[in-house]
């Protein structure tokens, strides 16, 4: 299904056109619905290493971002090393005596490979930045895990580890960089926040050991417009967050919402504060996104007593804090509650790293280690309770849905296909092999799928 | 061996203030109520990192010290704990989070190698006879009878069979939510806590895959838990969590509960229990003793100085275990109880 590309002259409008042309492109983390994909019946259900691949490529480096497309172009990011860098490890990893950082001295090259979406051929690779990563890292983490973002004329890319804001045309020119200040991250983990795009303004969430800001930048020239230091409650210590700001159009405003560690914070678009709710998990992963009127917002570190999904309705002002801090100390996932802001939360039901996904009228809760979980997105009373994927798999990667299909990649690279709705079924596994983090774009009948060193083009009907 | 005697005289004060014999003076630390502790001996290690995470772990029995740092495991003589002597050690691929022992074995978390067991009959040789690889990194087990549950980050707790120890096989295992962090034993009894509030309790006699018995979630759930019997048949469970000591009653099973949340001077890092009463290593307090006679009303009974800060502490007969110091140099140090 390949459908003539709109020919758009402002960010604005490319970013609205690929909205309103489902998954013609798939310009950000998630795609434009998070995650929600417009039906296709050209779309897989089932691949392998083989069945149903288009093409598959190697990617050099290490990256977990996730592929963004606009039209021919398949774009994705990595850190490459001159030396030989430690695997990263699967599954729920506690730390040992370092929290699990790593400090690489080798010379990284932070590349942008452009590819060509129907052959799988490069056109282009940008290199634009080379040294000695600066700080350490997680394990499981990489020096290039932020996914790039597109308005179809530029890719913005940003890699937090050396604090690298830039922007590249589609034929991979550079149209500015920009230096963002670089901070060890809490506990060495590295940044992972991707850029978010709203109109003519790219939004970066800093939380790091140093603390925390939300700066907006011009997408036209790379200069800053605003920054908001924000303060955290129990201080840089809770300068814990992983999670990509959303701007959220609701039917009363537009805001930008943050998922932060300790606090959610939503501000209008000159960066003053509208509403915050305090009690979130001390380390936060989750993105936002809106559907039915509301936004959705989790944070899970497991060990945490309070690990929440929120649905928050449009228009709240002030603090609309719900849960006293600590949690309530009791079985997962705890009690619905709701307010007259929130439209329901509950105090344990928050995944680690992956976000939730509403598809239909049904919220889904990927955790961490292997269970599925669905609400009703509107009122969160509960569908069905946690269900076992599979033992010991665990999953980073956000759940994506099309043609009444729920598709949960694990970090095996382990595809479960669940039907969607109310009764909990898996319909089969698609197994690629290698270790997977990143969540896939889904565009013109393809899953573009990138696994720990593969970038695949899935789609039917092909085989290799 | 350097002792901070300013607190030990406040203790002296408090313990007087309560009404307690001090006998404090001279070179002789501590105590009260008839509890008293000396160093005799020590056992240098080359580190003692954060208690519960990777850890630094020290555990005695009849004469012998078993000691985990690293990937290593390592056995001591410490029939004279003024001379301990080094016999054996075994090197595991992977690091080791902590172990229990039953008879001649020890049960070994060791990370990604899932469960390790040691035949530890030849002190002078520790030798693996079997491993069973679970899916996640494996913290901690412990036995009853054929029986070894194992806790491990990805599925909770797991059982296996240990029959054939060659060949582990597996039972069944429950998933334990949050960070499942330490299980015991006590009988046919196994509790499991996880962070950050639930104390699970299984009872292994059971066939087929684990189910607990009871679940209780309660604020600040230990990472290190110890079960004891204590006098008038109650059974009590302590570990410490936020600095805290959490004191459990488990005397019924089926319906556990927390009996206290008890502030001690430092920061409890790790308890050992013998009966009702509790030996804390509290951090820069050094060792930490808590009558749980009545365990809703824990109190102070006294208190031992460390030069430096007690992570872990454990007993055996007569002796205190401690391992003191920080992540460049520790000890254990040996105390004698009187």
């Amino acid at each position: 299904m390949n459908r003539v590309l709109p020919c758009v002259t402002s960010g604005l409008l490319a970013l609205m056109g690929a909205s309103a042309l489902g998954q013609d492109q798939w310009p950000q983390f998630r795609g434009p619905h998070a995650g929600d994909v417009v039906d296709d019946p050209a779309l897989p259900d089932t691949w392998s290493e083989t069945e149903n691949v288009v093409w598959k490529i190697d990617v050099p480096g290490q990256s977990w971002s996730s592929p963004v497309v606009w039209g021919d172009h398949v774009f994705v990011t990595s850190a490459v090393s001159s030396g030989d860098e430690p695997a990263p490890v699967p599954g729920l990893y506690e730390e040992g005596h370092d929290f699990g950082a790593i400090k690489s001295s080798a010379q990284h090259r932070w590349v942008v490979y452009d590819v060509d979406f129907a052959t799988g051929k490069l056109n282009w690779e940008r290199e634009l930045h080379r040294a000695t990563p600066p700080f350490s890292k997680h394990i499981k983490n990489t020096y290039a895990t932020e996914t790039p973002v597109t308005d179809g004329r530029h890719l913005y890319v940003f890699f937090g580890s050396i604090g690298l804001l830039g922007a590249l045309n589609l034929s991979g020119e550079t149209v500015w960089t920009t230096k963002v200040d670089v901070f060890e991250t809490r506990w060495q983990y590295g940044p992972a926040a991707s850029p978010a795009l709203h109109d003519d303004r790219l939004y970066i969430l800093s939380d790091n050991a140093n603390g925390t800001s939300l700066v907006a930048f011009d997408t036209k020239t790379g200069e800053e417009i605003w920054r908001v230091l924000r303060e955290q409650h129990g201080g840089a210590n809770w300068s814990r967050s992983w999670s990509t700001p959303f701007v959220w159009e609701n039917e009363l405003r537009t805001e930008i919402v943050t998922a932060g560690a300790a606090s959610v914070r939503s501000y209008d678009l000159d960066g003053n504060l509208l509403w915050k709710i305090d009690g979130m998990s001390s380390m936060t992963v989750p993105t936002p996104f809106a559907k039915h009127g509301l936004v959705y917002i989790s944070a899970g570190y497991p060990g945490e007593a309070l690990r929440p999904v929120y649905a928050v309705r449009a228009g709240a002002s002030g603090d609309i804090t719900l849960w006293k801090k600590g949690g309530p100390a009791t079985a997962f996932p705890g009690p619905l509650r709701s307010s007259e802001h929130i439209a329901w939360s509950y105090p344990l039901l928050g995944p680690y790293s992956t976000s939730t996904l509403v598809y239909g009228d049904y919220h889904y809760t990927l955790l961490d280690r292997g269970f599925l979980l669905c609400h009703d997105a509107r009122t969160g009373e509960e569908i069905y309770g946690r269900q076992r994927i599979e033992i010991g798999n665990g999953f980073t990667a956000s759940p994506w849905a099309y043609n009444g299909k729920i598709f949960l990649l694990s970090e095996d690279g382990d595809t479960f296909v669940v039907q969607a709705g109310p009764e909990f079924k898996i319909l089969g596994k698609n197994a690629l092999d290698e270790m997977s983090l990143a969540t896939p774009a889904v565009v013109r009948g393809s899953v573009i799928l990138r696994t720990q060193s593969k970038l695949y083009r899935i789609a039917r009907g092909t085989r290799r | 061996m350097s002792r901070h005697w300013a607190l030990a005289a406040r203790c002296a004060a408090l313990f007087v203030a309560l009404g307690f014999v001090a006998p404090v003076s001279g070179a002789v630390p501590v105590i009260s109520q008839g509890v008293h502790l000396e160093q005799v001996g020590s056992i240098p290690v080359p580190a003692a990192p954060r208690a519960g995470y990777l850890a630094s772990q020290v555990t005695a029995r009849d004469g012998y010290a078993y000691i985990s740092l690293g990937k290593a495991f390592t056995i001591y003589d410490v029939s004279d704990p003024a001379a301990p002597q080094r016999l054996g050690s075994y090197e595991f691929p992977e690091e080791i989070w902590r172990f229990r022992i039953t008879g001649s074995r020890a049960y070994v978390g060791a990370n990604f190698l899932g469960l390790g067991i040691l035949d530890i009959s030849d002190p002078t040789a520790p030798r693996l006879v079997g491993t069973y690889d679970t899916l996640g990194q494996a913290s901690i087990a412990a036995g009853f009878e054929t029986k070894v549950v194992i806790i491990d980050h990805m599925e909770g707790l797991v059982m296996v069979d240990v029959s054939d120890e060659a060949e582990p096989v597996l039972i069944g295992s429950y998933y334990i939510d949050g960070y499942a962090r330490d299980v015991v034993t006590l009988g046919s009894l196994a509790f499991a806590t996880e962070s950050p509030s639930g104390l699970y309790v299984f009872d292994l006699s059971k066939p087929g895959s684990p189910e607990p018995v009871s679940i209780l979630h309660a604020a600040g759930a230990p990472r290190a838990i110890e079960v004891s019997s204590a006098a008038g048949g109650s059974t009590l469970l302590c570990g410490a969590s936020g600095g805290n000591l959490q004191v459990y009653d488990v005397s019924d099973p089926l319906a556990p509960i927390r009996a206290a949340t008890f502030k001690t001077p430092g920061r409890a890092e790790h308890v050992a229990l013998d009966g009702a009463v509790a030996y804390v290593a509290d951090g820069e307090a050094g060792i930490q003793i808590v009558d749980l006679s009545t365990p809703t009303k824990p109190r102070l009974l006294g208190s031992y100085e460390l030069a430096r800060r007690a992570h872990y502490v454990s007993f055996a007969g007569s002796h205190v275990f401690v391992i003191a110091g920080d992540e460049e140099d520790a000890e254990v140090v040996i105390l004698r109880r009187s």
